[in-house]
Parts: structure tokens; sequence; C-alpha cells
């Protein structure tokens, strides 16, 4: 057997055994909270409106016209507690969801500010922003909670 | 074909840099997507976004006295030509999408991958604007996704999928990824359902290697009507396709060329079932021909279900009529997501043609009909086969998959095989089973 091909076939389980063993464990992400900009009129939405719109099925806020624009949390460990609560798919699962949606023109992902701060901040500063992250992130000035999840 | 659409999209971006800035300065579209990057300026981040995906594959098997391939227009694969390779399931693209004006935007998408030769030169895969009537309705005009199978628009983004390549088997039943022309579309909510529709039509082409000497450029007028619901996680997807095509080089393909001339001149000569056969295979004619599929998917946090349908079914005999599916079950593990996949083919009922006997007959007659009969038996030929898949998707960072993938493909006694090219006789002829390993890594940007 060339070698070339002894190590394509030595190569996979090495890769699935590394991965295993390099897999972080996902620490619990406590309570979720979703806020809009201050200037939308939207007081409140329900769980089945948050999932359209962080799947891209809604691209507008309940009695506007203006497109909404997504953050996602930067801590991994809510990103994955969101999604799993809400669209009932995983952090990776929902990447790969918003590549398909990107690259055919169905829909615009959430964009990922590197910090809370900057999270926060950005919120504050674009008209149509819809984020989530901690509780803490979205009681700020300029960002109003819509909507939390429980513990 | 793929100048005059480098051509259009260079114009498509033309068209977003010269439309009024006031148009989209007052649209509140996002910044940018977060794997994407872009312009500084304001205005041009606003109306331009550029993203991109890759996947760098190795792929080796056990196969010696032939090549497996991947698509239908490869001349070369890996086993007989060479053992290892790095290009057949590579792929280099990269989108920009533009903002034209608040309902118009453009999107144009360069993909680099081996098709016919060893040549990676990007060919434009999509250029098209689209109009936005609401929420609703849309229409498109341009070079568009071929909608073939259920993941189609994404067949050649890794990274959207589980598998690390859409199973070879039935994806070689329809070859086509892009058409020109346009489609109108439909988005609608019906309580927690998302319902899509779309009813496109478009012209294509595209070249199917055999061997050397026969190269078929297939020249196809399409009407396609597809339909998805999609709920929690599933989500099930329909299509019909009315193909209407001819074969667009028969006087340059050597093998074809020699059948119509040895089948007109036994037609002259007046042998019995010659004029059926000449009914029955006719490369200069028009072909018709229904593509359909179902297909269904589940997406769920742990388990990953896919599976679909496929039938083909071609008037005469230019093109067997087939039937194939396949289905795919994973499940997620931390970051690890191993699957399993079976996909087949078969070909359809058996045609029988006519065989011409030319026995006793002065030359060059009989040279013509040992010429049709061999090409009628390879018409009626069985082009079964069938792979099951070992695999796993590893999601060690963002925006970044590794994966790899065993495929163990059997096809018949007397099967060529589609996804087989430059096979030695004996094995081609004889039963056989080829064991393909591919390791990958998938990417967006």
């Amino acid at each position: 057997m060339p070698a070339s091909r002894a190590l394509m076939m030595t190569l996979p389980l090495i890769l699935a055994v590394a991965c295993l063993l390099l897999s972080p464990t996902t620490r619990a992400a406590g309570s979720v909270s979703v806020g809009v900009n201050e200037s939308e009129s939207v007081m409140e939405l329900t769980e089945d409106q948050v999932r359209d719109l962080f799947m891209g099925k809604k691209i507008v806020l309940p009695g506007n016209s203006q497109r909404v624009v997504l953050f996602d949390c930067p801590d991994k460990a809510v990103r994955e507690a969101f999604y799993q609560r809400v669209a009932k798919r995983t952090d990776v699962q929902m990447r790969a969801y918003w590549t398909r949606m990107q690259f055919t023109g169905e829909g615009i992902p959430p964009q990922k500010p590197a910090d809370s701060n900057e999270l926060r901040q950005r919120m504050a500063s674009t008209q149509g922003a819809v984020g989530y992250c901690k509780p803490v992130d979205m009681n700020v000035p300029g960002v109003r909670p819509v909507w939390q999840s429980g513990e | 074909m793929r100048k005059p659409f480098a051509l259009l999209a260079a114009c498509l971006m033309l068209a977003g840099m010269v439309a009024p800035a006031s148009v989209v300065a007052g649209e509140a579209d996002p910044d940018q997507p977060s794997s994407a990057w872009s312009f500084d300026a304001p205005a041009l981040r606003e109306r331009f976004r550029i993203a991109g995906f890759g996947t760098l594959a190795a792929t080796t098997t056990s196969l010696e006295d032939a090549d497996y391939r991947t698509r239908i227009e490869q001349r070369e694969g890996v086993g007989r030509t060479e053992s290892t390779s790095l290009g057949m399931d590579s792929v280099l693209a990269a989108q920009l999408d533009a903002r034209i004006t608040a309902e118009v935007t453009a999107t144009v998408q360069l993909v680099s991958r081996r098709v016919e030769f060893d040549d990676y030169s990007p060919g434009t895969e999509w250029a098209y604007l689209k109009y936005w009537s609401d929420e609703n309705w849309y229409l498109r005009a341009g070079r568009l996704v071929a909608p073939a199978f259920y993941n189609s628009n994404v067949r050649s983004i890794g990274y959207a999928q589980t598998w690390l390549r859409p199973p070879v088997d039935v994806y070689l039943l329809n070859p086509l990824t892009w058409m020109e022309g346009g489609d109108i579309g439909s988005v609608f909510r019906a309580g927690d359902a998302t319902i899509r529709a779309a009813l496109a039509y478009g012209t294509a082409d595209t070249r199917i290697y055999v061997t050397e000497t026969s190269v078929s450029e297939l020249v196809y007028r399409n009407w396609i009507a597809h339909a998805s619901l999609e709920t929690g996680p599933h989500r099930v997807r329909a299509m019909v396709w009315d193909i209407r095509g001819r074969i667009g080089n028969v006087p340059d393909n050597q093998i074809l060329s020699l059948f119509e001339t040895s089948i007109d001149a036994l037609v002259a000569a007046g042998l019995p079932g010659a004029s059926t056969l000449r009914g029955e295979i006719a490369y200069t004619e028009p072909i018709q021909a229904w593509f359909h599929n179902v297909g269904y998917g589940f997406m769920h946090p742990v388990w990953v279900v896919e599976a679909e349908l496929v039938q083909r079914w071609v008037s005469g005999t230019a093109i067997q009529d087939a039937i194939g599916g396949y289905v795919l079950a994973g499940r997620r593990i931390a970051h690890v997501t191993p699957y399993l996949m079976y996909s087949e083919v078969r070909s359809g009922e058996d045609k029988t043609l006519p065989r011409i006997d030319a026995s006793g007959q002065a030359m060059p007659l009989p040279f013509h009909a040992a010429v049709v009969n061999t090409i009628a038996d390879v018409m009626t030929t069985n082009r079964s086969s069938h792979t099951i898949a070992m695999g796993a998707r590893i999601d060690p960072m963002e925006n970044l998959a590794v994966k790899a993938q065993w495929d163990h493909v059997r096809k018949p006694m007397g099967s060529p095989g589609d996804m087989f090219v430059n096979a030695d006789p004996v094995w081609g002829a004889t039963r056989q089973s080829v064991n393909v390993l591919t390791v990958a890594v998938d990417f967006v940007f």
C-alpha cells in the first residue's frame, strides 16, 4: 500500500480521536434575554416571533416595515442555550443553517460582536437591531428587553 | 457559456455601483454578516457583501483498473489515473451580493473546481437579479441554480451539509447545477410552517464525458416547479422538471456520428429492425425527459436524517430511465457527528431493441450492423450501482468543519457505473466493489 494511502486510511481515526479529546464541555448559560433598539415600537415578543426572526423567516418586527439587523451573543454558552431553546438546534447547526440561507440569498446571518460591550454599543446605535444575550446585556441604555427565557 | 456570464456578472456589479446612493442610504440593511468582510466606506458597505466558502479535500481509493469520479463531466478521477487526488472534491467560491435598490438585489457567485479537465479556472455559477415585489413574492433573472435536488442550492457548500459530498450515484442522474432564465417564487407562513414555491424556466448545457472520442454536449430547455414545507425540524420538498433537450455536437462526437451514419445506411438498405431502431435511438432528434423527486430532512439537535427519491424518465433510448435515492442518518456527539448513508440507482425497465442481422449482405452493411448493435447494447446496459458511506463531521472551531468519509461502491455485472471512467474493459463488465476514502476541510469566510 503506498504511503499516501496508508496515511489517508489512518487520518480519519486520528482526527476523530483528537476532536473528541479536545471537545470542550458546555457550561450552563442561565437565562437569556432578547432586546431591540429602543427606537423600535415593539414592547414584547413571543417565543415564536423570536424564533422566526433568528431563523430568517421574518425580516421585520411586528408592526414595522424596516428590516431587522440581527446580533448574536458573543458568549458561546448563551448562544448554544438560546438556539436550543428557540430553534431546537445547536449553535453549529444554526451556523450551517445560516450558511445555507446566506449563500442562497434567503437571509442575512446575525452579526457577532467581539464582546458584550460591543454588542451593547451596536444594539443601542443600530436602528432595527434585535439581539440576545444575558439579561444584564439587554438592560442597558438604548436597548429594550422584549423577551426572556427562564433559567 | 461561461464567458458571457462573467461579463454579466461584471455588469451586475457595475449596476450596483452606479445606483443612486440615496436609494440605498435609507436602507437599514445589516452592516455585514459575521463571516463576511466588507469595504470600509459606509456607503459601499451597505450596498455590497462579499462572502465565500470552500473545501480542501484529499481522496484515495482501492481502485486500480478504473477512475472514480464525482461529476459526469470529469475525464479523470481517482484510481487508475492517480492514487490520491487533492482536486476531485475541492472547491473554492466567492459570492458578491449587491443591493441596487430597496427591492432589487444582484448576486454573483464564482466557483473554482475541477470540472472536465484538471483546470481550476473560476466560472460563474450564479449571476442574477432578484426583485422582491413584497415580503412574499420575488422574481429572478439571469444564471440561477438548477434546483434538481433537495440540496441543489448548497450542493457545493460542504460547510452547510452533514455529508462530505452528495451521494454520487444519485446526483449523477442530473448533472446540471445552473441554468439561464428566470423564476417566480413565493414564501408564505401557514401557522408554524414556512412554505416556499417557485416556477422556473431556463436553458442550460452540459458535457458528458464517456471516452476521448465520445463527449456529448447536451443542450436543455427546462420548466421546473418545486415547493417545500418546513415546520420545526422537518422539511419536505418536491419537484417536477420537464426537460426538452438535444445532443448538440453529434457531428463532432465520433461514436455518435458513426452510429448515425451506420443506422442511416441500414435503414436505406431496408434491413429488418433498422427503422424501429432508428426511431428508438435518434441522437440528432430532440429528447424529452421528466425528472422529479421528493426529499425529506430532519434537523434535530442530536439526530440528523435526510432522504430523497429521484426518478428520471426519458423518451427513446438515447439516455436511460433511472430511479435512485438515498437515506442519511447521523447523531451528534459533542462536536462530532458520525453518519451513515446508503444510496442506490437502478436503471429503469429494460428496453429491448431489435438486433440488426446483416449476415449475407455486402460490405459495409455488416460493419454498420456491428456498430449499431454494439451501441444498442451499450444503451440498454444496466447502469445500476449502490453505495454505503460512513463518515463523520467534526466542528472544532467556528466556520470550519473537518470531515472524513468512507464510501463502499458496488456495481453489478455488466453495469459500467456512471461514476467510473477510464475502466479496463474486463473490469467494467464484471461485478466490482470499490472503496473510496476522503478527508476534507470545509470552511466559510
